[in-house]
């Protein structure tokens, strides 16, 4: 049985970024430039979220000659429901620190 | 100049990935190929070395096998002690010099020995001592070869010639102090085998992010 760790600020940065346009594809060093992560900290993550299906990847044909194919990457619904899932809970949890209702004075 | 380090740094990366990762050196090649300016395509392709090492040094399986050699290395060494001290052994059998009273003597120096129970008993420790240093040898070629069923019955022969050893010893001082070092060995991977392949075990069952 496989057991699912809550996803890290980082990991959730990557859905989130993604998500934003859920349908383009985006290439490794766009998406360092775009969630501000460095490679050593992005390809982990987008290892692991591929593994688990939640990214999808496809090699693209290069967009000039000379230039070598490239990998991209681009969520999949099931890293949407879980970008919306932990995106939720975090701003439940925050919520509820800062004291959601009124106090009696 | 610094291009060429950039794509040496991502075939590093490629050989730092674990085997199961091994495509992605490729996707991570194309990216700093595409990078325009050489300094970038730099500080990427040494992030790529970070994550390749990283996923190395995640990987379980890369652990599991660090774990095993570990236990190896621990199975020579005891390997070499003992087939060391077989030697000092035989070397007395052929009337060399008698280093292996004395050793025995310094290592119990309280214990009154008998010189003539230590002749008697001395071909059997020899045997023993070079018969637990062969089956550290086979522990320690078949931990890296994952043979581990076999290993085990490696492990129970070091076992059986560590007690002969050690009641043979017990035969000639009477008493030793603490745990004899014919179990050290052992004793560490009776312990650290276990304790290996349950984490192993607990790692195949949950996802890291």
């Amino acid at each position: 049985m496989t057991r699912r760790r809550k996803l890290s600020s980082q990991t959730l940065a990557v859905l989130e970024g993604l998500s934003v346009r859920p349908a383009a594809w985006r290439h490794g060093y766009d998406l360092t430039h775009e969630l501000g992560l460095k490679s050593g900290t992005l390809y982990p993550l987008l290892m692991r979220l591929t593994d688990e299906g939640l990214l999808e990847s496809e090699w693209q044909a290069p967009a000039r000659p000379g230039l070598p194919a490239r990998h991209a990457y681009r969520i999949t619904p099931a890293g949407m429901a879980a970008a919306v899932a932990t995106a939720t809970t975090r701003d439940e949890t925050h919520r509820d620190t800062n004291g959601g209702g009124l106090r009696p004075a | 100049m610094m291009r060429r380090i950039a794509i040496a740094a991502c075939d590093v990366a490629g050989l730092a990935l674990p085997p199961g990762r091994a495509r992605w050196h490729a996707a991570m090649l194309a990216e700093v190929s595409c990078i325009g300016d050489d300094r970038d395509a730099m500080r990427f392709a040494a992030g790529c070395l970070v994550a390749g090492l990283r996923e190395r040094i995640a990987d379980a399986d890369s652990r599991f096998t660090a774990g095993l050699v570990s236990l190896a290395v621990v199975s020579l060494v005891a390997a070499f002690a003992h087939i060391g001290l077989a030697w000092r052994g035989a070397e007395l059998l052929v009337a060399g010099p008698d280093r292996f009273f004395a050793l025995l003597q310094a290592a119990n120096p309280d214990q009154p020995m008998s010189r003539a129970a230590f002749d008697a008993a001395m071909p059997v420790l020899a045997s023993c001592f070079l018969g637990l240093g062969i089956a550290h040898l086979c522990g320690a070629w078949l931990l890296l070869r994952r043979r581990l069923r076999d290993f085990a019955w490696a492990w129970g022969g070091g076992l059986l010639f560590a007690s002969v050893a050690v009641a043979v010893q017990l035969s000639v001082v009477w008493s030793l102090d603490g745990l004899p070092s014919e179990f050290a060995a052992l004793l560490v991977q009776m312990l650290g085998l276990p304790a290996l392949l349950l984490w192993s075990e607990a790692r195949r069952t949950e996802t890291r992010y």
